[in-house]
């Protein structure tokens, strides 16, 4: 089997998904956590023009055609911007210049009126951009009208909420990474790192991570029971690398695993907080592992009917 | 007197009749069917593909490598069919499509259909392509502009018959381009004018689809499907048993007009079951701890 679209896709699909994610959370923890969430909101903030930038890049590789590819990108854009790709490259540009512009305001911010609220515009802006690159690459595949394991329209929404939870989850991982990499550049992490909001986020963001992963579960479920009725459908999961790559990897590692976590984590079983704090974080990278199976499982999924 | 066949006359008499045999066989000679078609209109064009009529001796497939000099490739037989090759590659426009049916006596008879792009009339390909490198004339053909591709491969999975294949050395798209070349000149195409039972035919569409309703065949394809295709197939067993895809009858426009309108309720729906959900829980929760407060207190 000769797949059109394989990994370096998925690590697209993967990589701007989540940085849509990360700018989300960033600008909820920022706009809703009334200043006890801005360890979330600054590590969403760098995180999200970091991963579109690398999206960007992945997409570069795998279009391989170096001479030619950002002329002509150049000329869709401008000679035909409905077309769904012109759109995606618009709305990918757009919000890496925002999430961008946030993050540096984020890195150089003062404790004043017009920066606060410069920061939360930039903020409600890239998460408004955030979510357009979280459903779009799921639009993009649905349109394709030859595959029908991708046209079903819960196929979008799988994809997105998969970008929020990924992004959600690593901005929280990367709250401890950066306080200790780079301290004196991210007071508020610092700050984070040295107080009780290091445990209080994490425990916060598992609550919002479970949410979505209810969410993720109910729409994955639906969109296997809105292809139900495809012939081939079945085959297509049946197939030993997408059966281990969605159900192994996507459904178990990724969702049910970090849910079940949770669920202990809730129930109080007398185990230490750092304990837990651990398992926390390491649920968190169950949830981005799943993200890119969940990716790499539906593009080949698509690929084989 | 018999005269004897000297080896010289024998050379010569095999070499005029090879060089008369290319001369009408080859498809750059006007045939029957070609003959025709004498003048070029824009009216959009298609080709009658009658599955009854085609024996499977692939001169379409030949016809279209040597018109298209496209190379040729190394195939092999598969244990459970005869279509060689199996599909469409980057360099294989035009293949027969080879297939076993068994009828309700279990009685077994081939089938066999010429296939290519179908040109539909509204081509997914040419919706999703970025750069425009994938065009459609207002005769009918989908032509491919390999100096404005970027490469995206969006064409490849979009089509609904997996037509169009990517080049991985040459980085481009291969797929038939209907003859355009041939057609503008007012010749039919390759694969037609090299046709040895009449198992393809080209004209206009709508004489086409007159000639496909009044053939007497009980199936029909290409007519409806994605919106209609320059393609009509016209068979006595249904297209599925022919692995034909069932493709919708609607446009790509419609079908992402429709599309949109549903993953945007799927969205609102998911939104508001999610909040009512989750304040839901909430209050349910702070209700159960008032509770628990107040029997304490008590």
């Amino acid at each position: 089997m000769v797949l059109v679209w394989g990994w370096l896709t998925a690590l697209d699909l993967f990589l701007i998904g989540t940085a849509g994610g990360a700018a989300i959370a960033s600008g909820a923890a920022h706009i809703l956590g009334k200043g006890e969430y801005d360890a979330l909101a600054e590590s969403g903030a760098y995180l999200a023009p970091i991963l579109g930038l690398a999206s960007i890049l992945t997409v570069v590789l795998d279009l391989g055609r170096f001479t030619v590819a950002p002329a002509n990108v150049l000329y869709a854009i401008s000679h035909f911007p409905e077309s769904m790709v012109s759109v995606g490259t618009i709305l990918r540009m757009a919000f890496i210049a925002v999430a961008a512009l946030n993050a540096i305001l984020w890195l150089f911010r003062k404790e004043t009126l017009i920066n606060f609220v410069v920061r939360i515009i930039c903020g409600a802006a890239n998460m408004a951009l955030g979510f357009t690159v979280t459903i779009y690459p799921g639009v993009m595949l649905a349109f394709a009208m030859g595959k029908p394991l991708w046209s079903s329209p819960v196929f979008p929404w799988v994809i997105s909420v998969s970008g929020m939870l990924s992004g959600l989850v690593l901005s929280t991982f990367l709250i401890p990474v950066l306080g200790v990499f780079i301290p004196r550049l991210t007071p508020t992490l610092l700050e984070a790192r040295r107080t009780v909001l290091i445990h209080k986020i994490p425990e916060k963001v598992s609550l919002y991570m479970s949410i979505l992963i209810v969410i993720e579960l109910t729409l994955a479920s639906a969109y296997l029971g809105s292809i139900s009725g495809i012939a081939g459908a079945a085959t297509a999961f049946a197939n030993p690398l997408v059966s281990m790559f969605f159900f192994g990897g996507f459904i178990f590692v990724g969702l049910i695993l970090p849910l079940v976590i949770y669920i202990l984590e809730r129930l109080r079983l007398g185990i230490p907080l750092s304990v837990w704090i651990i398992l926390l974080y390491i649920s968190f990278l169950l949830v981005a592992v799943g993200a890119v199976a969940a990716r790499y499982s539906l593009l080949v999924a698509g690929q084989i009917l | 007197m018999v005269e004897k066949l000297s080896r010289r006359n024998f050379l010569k008499a095999a070499v005029t009749g090879a060089g008369l045999t290319a001369l009408f066989t080859s498809p750059i000679t006007l045939s029957k069917a070609e003959e025709t078609v004498n003048s070029y209109n824009k009216k959009p064009k298609a080709i009658l593909i009658d599955v009854r009529k085609c024996i499977g001796c692939k001169a379409c497939q030949v016809a279209c490598k040597v018109w298209n000099k496209l190379p040729a490739e190394e195939t092999a037989i598969t244990e459970d069919e005869y279509t060689n090759p199996t599909g469409f590659s980057a360099n294989t426009w035009c293949y027969v499509k080879f297939s076993e049916v068994k009828d309700e006596a279990g009685n077994i008879s081939w089938r066999m259909a010429s296939v290519r792009c179908m040109h539909c009339l509204e081509p997914t390909c040419v919706s999703v392509c970025p750069t425009k490198a994938l065009k459609k004339l207002p005769e009918g053909p989908v032509i491919y502009d390999p100096n404005r591709c970027i490469g995206c491969k969006y064409c490849v999975e979009a089509c609904p018959w997996h037509v169009p294949h990517f080049d991985e050395e040459r980085k481009v798209i291969g797929k038939c381009i209907f003859c355009v070349d041939r057609i503008k000149e007012g010749m039919v195409p390759a694969c037609v004018a090299n046709c040895q039972t009449g198992a393809l035919q080209f004209g206009d569409r709508d004489e086409i689809l007159e000639k496909a309703h009044n053939s007497g065949a009980q199936y029909i394809y290409g007519e409806k499907e994605a919106g209609g295709t320059s393609m009509i197939f016209v068979s006595d067993v249904p297209f599925e048993k022919l692995g034909f895809p069932k493709v919708p009858h609607e446009p790509i426009s419609t079908y992402k007009t429709d599309l949109l309108k549903s993953i945007s309720g799927i969205g609102v729906a998911t939104f508001i079951i999610s909040l009512v959900g989750y304040f839901g829980v909430k209050m349910l929760v702070k209700r159960k701890a008032q509770v628990k407060a107040s029997s304490k207190g008590v």
